[in-house]
């Protein structure tokens, strides 16, 4: 199927009824979730994955993505009236944001957002149509060998792009790869690590361990931490940009975008390190960089085009190499193997509605978004004017029901409240969890594609070392390893 | 002083050593045909090496111990986590409606609010549930010693 007649039958997809509500919900949700501080991606999408269980798996997923765009255009608005980041895409947007919406420009601020999301995403949205064709059929090529140094790849950019230490981050990778080999053996179907426990043999559920590690976590943790800050008091006059906002927002909006594309492709990069960048970027070639920090426009526009150009991009590696470039991704990956697709290279030839009914249905969200949420903003506000005692029960009611609905086990709420319980205790260790969820959703594909190369190989590692791909990865993978190294000696 | 990088580098040597053993005893095989111990072996001699790093850096570490104590968590967190632990247990005997009930009446009480609507959030949070999954995502959800 060529990419216009796959876009058609996207369209066709997308735009039946059923479909077109579960975008709107999506996004509606995904927003909501955004705006409110605390929750972000990972955490909506582990919660919410129970409601999907008995869609049809293309509208499933449609939803899910639908989630995890919303997520990044609804962060925006708590960064830019309240200073905390809804999510911590848009931890960069709060520096001007609320400096803008301080100056009485809070309408110029969410609009530009909006606006600069809207193109960011849509160019997003054009690559990944784009490239996914192509690279599918690259990646047909590959091997055992080739997968596993993708995936050791993949596991080194998130230990080296994590916030805070990358030696805490290993240690959360390789316990995530443990984790993932608990239950029978891939090969073998051994018993490994089980306890002789019924419920463990299929292995810990994606679910359960993801709400646990940032739905319950994250509840217990804000309850141990005084209220956010306050809305602003603030009059949104127009959320129309003027012209000279858009003057001085056109190019930041244009690289922004470019950066977040090219950092949603990478593993380990995606949204957020690619608003740390882009913002970066932006003041170091302003004429007056003094100005950032204290309300310049192209400091909101240039970072919120970017997670929403790497939101749509990091689709890419999951949808034809069957791997997952970051936690959120991660996620939906598992949501992939609940409704039994399994992404990766086959998945256009096979499942063309899932891939091209999510492409169009993004473009839709998309609109949907823009057109949707800056009226709605003042609803957005008086969402975040629940306080988190209403709050707060009601997501955990929510993760409970949500892991009981898996399997219909009790297990399940066991498991999740166990992995909020050592999520709130990581956390307060100054661990982050999402390299630990990479690890363990890509634990089983990284074991089966080692042992199908050493088997192959008769026990020869240089097999990683001879085959272009797979030497290439390996190559980036000891160059980060070095480069951890001597950060942390310039760090000492 | 205990700091809390000394804790979890300790808990992770025993992991580490509990996962290395499981995976001796699973059998780690050969290089030619690697057995189902063999991703566990070395995931945690990997996971014992990057712990002994931990606790040699943070004996180094200069950062004063009072900042960097483990954070347990507070009254509120503890009360949490037995109600939802309670939960788990109590669900498969009392069925979805009382258990949940039990459970939304400890949490929205420990947020401090009048009884009244303490009582009222809970009935409304459960009953929109129980419709939700029950009638239209069509989970099951326990009965216990009620009829439905």
């Amino acid at each position: 199927m060529d990419i216009l007649n796959g876009l058609l039958y996207g369209f066709s997809i997308a735009t039946q009824p059923g479909h077109l509500a579960l975008v709107f919900a999506g996004c509606l949700l995904g927003t909501l979730v955004g705006v409110l501080p605390g929750l972000g991606p990972v955490a909506a999408i582990s919660i919410l994955l129970p409601l999907t269980f008995h869609l049809p798996p293309a509208g499933a997923i449609i939803m899910l993505a639908g989630i995890y765009y919303g997520v990044m255009y609804g962060g925006s608005t708590t960064s830019i009236l309240v200073n905390v980041p809804g999510e911590t895409a848009s931890v960069v947007t709060c520096l001007d944001g609320y400096q803008m919406a301080r100056q009485g420009r809070a309408g110029a601020a969410l609009g530009i957002a909006a606006f600069g999301s809207f193109i960011a995403g849509t160019v997003g949205i054009v690559g990944l149509q784009l490239i996914a064709g192509p690279l599918s059929s690259v990646a047909l090529k590959f091997g055992p060998p080739e997968y596993f140094a993708i995936i050791l790849m993949g596991f080194t950019f998130v230990t080296y792009l994590a916030p805070g230490s990358s030696l805490k981050a290993g240690i959360m990778a390789v316990l995530g790869l443990i984790l993932s080999g608990v239950g029978l053996d891939p090969i073998t179907s051994e018993q490994r690590m089980t306890f002789g426990v019924l419920n463990l043999f299929e292995g810990i559920g994606v679910a359960p361990l993801a709400m646990g590690l940032f739905g319950v976590a994250e509840v217990l943790n804000r309850l141990e931490q005084a209220s956010f800050g306050r809305v602003l008091q603030v009059k949104i006059r127009s959320l129309f940009p003027d012209r000279k906002d858009w003057l001085s927002a056109r190019w930041a909006i244009l690289r922004g975008t470019l950066i977040g594309f090219f950092l949603g492709i990478l593993p380990g990069g995606g949204p957020v390190l690619s608003t740390f960048i882009s913002y970066g970027v932006e003041k170091r070639i302003a004429k007056e960089p003094e100005r950032f920090g204290r309300g310049a426009i192209e400091g909101v526009a240039a970072p919120e085009a970017a997670n929403n150009a790497a939101a749509s991009t990091s689709f890419i590696p999951l949808f034809t190499l069957g791997i997952p470039p970051n936690v959120v991704l991660a996620v939906l990956f598992g949501a992939f193997l609940v409704h039994g697709i399994q992404p990766g290279p086959l998945l256009i030839r096979d499942h063309p509605d899932i891939f091209w009914g999510v492409v169009g249905s993004m473009y839709i969200g998309n609109v949907m978004l823009l057109v949707l949420n800056l009226p709605l903003i003042p609803l957005w506000v008086q969402v975040l004017r629940i306080p988190d005692r209403i709050l707060y029960p009601l997501i955990l009611l929510l993760c409970v029901v949500g892991a009981y609905s898996i399997n219909n086990s009790v297990f399940d709420i066991g498991v999740m409240v166990v992995f909020g319980v050592v999520g709130f205790l990581l956390k307060r260790g100054s661990y982050e969890a999402a390299p630990l969820i990479l690890a363990f959703v890509l634990g089983p594909m990284l074991e089966v594609n080692l042992r199908r190369s050493l088997l192959i190989s008769g026990g020869d590692f240089s097999i990683f070392f001879t085959r272009p791909i797979a030497l290439g990865a390996m190559i980036v993978c000891l160059f980060l390893l070095a480069l951890s190294f001597l950060r942390a000696k310039k760090g000492n | 002083m205990i700091t809390r990088d000394r804790i979890s580098g300790a808990l992770w040597l025993l992991a580490a050593g509990f996962v290395t053993v499981s995976g001796v005893n699973l059998g780690i095989g050969a290089y030619d045909d690697p057995g189902p111990g063999f991703l566990p072996f070395w995931s945690g001699l990997a996971l014992a090496l990057l712990a002994v790093v931990l606790l040699v850096l943070s004996l180094w570490d200069r950062v004063p111990a009072e900042e960097r104590r483990m954070g347990l968590p507070g009254r509120t967190g503890v009360a949490v986590v037995a109600a939802l632990a309670l939960y788990c247990w109590l669900l498969p005997w009392l069925g979805y409606l009382i258990a949940t009930t039990g459970l939304m009446l400890v949490l929205f009480g420990l947020g401090r609010m009048r009884v009244r609507t303490v009582v009222l959030g809970s009935l409304l949070a459960v009953f929109l549930s129980y419709i939700l999954f029950l009638h239209v995502l069509k989970v099951p959800l326990p009965r216990g010693i009620l009829p439905f």
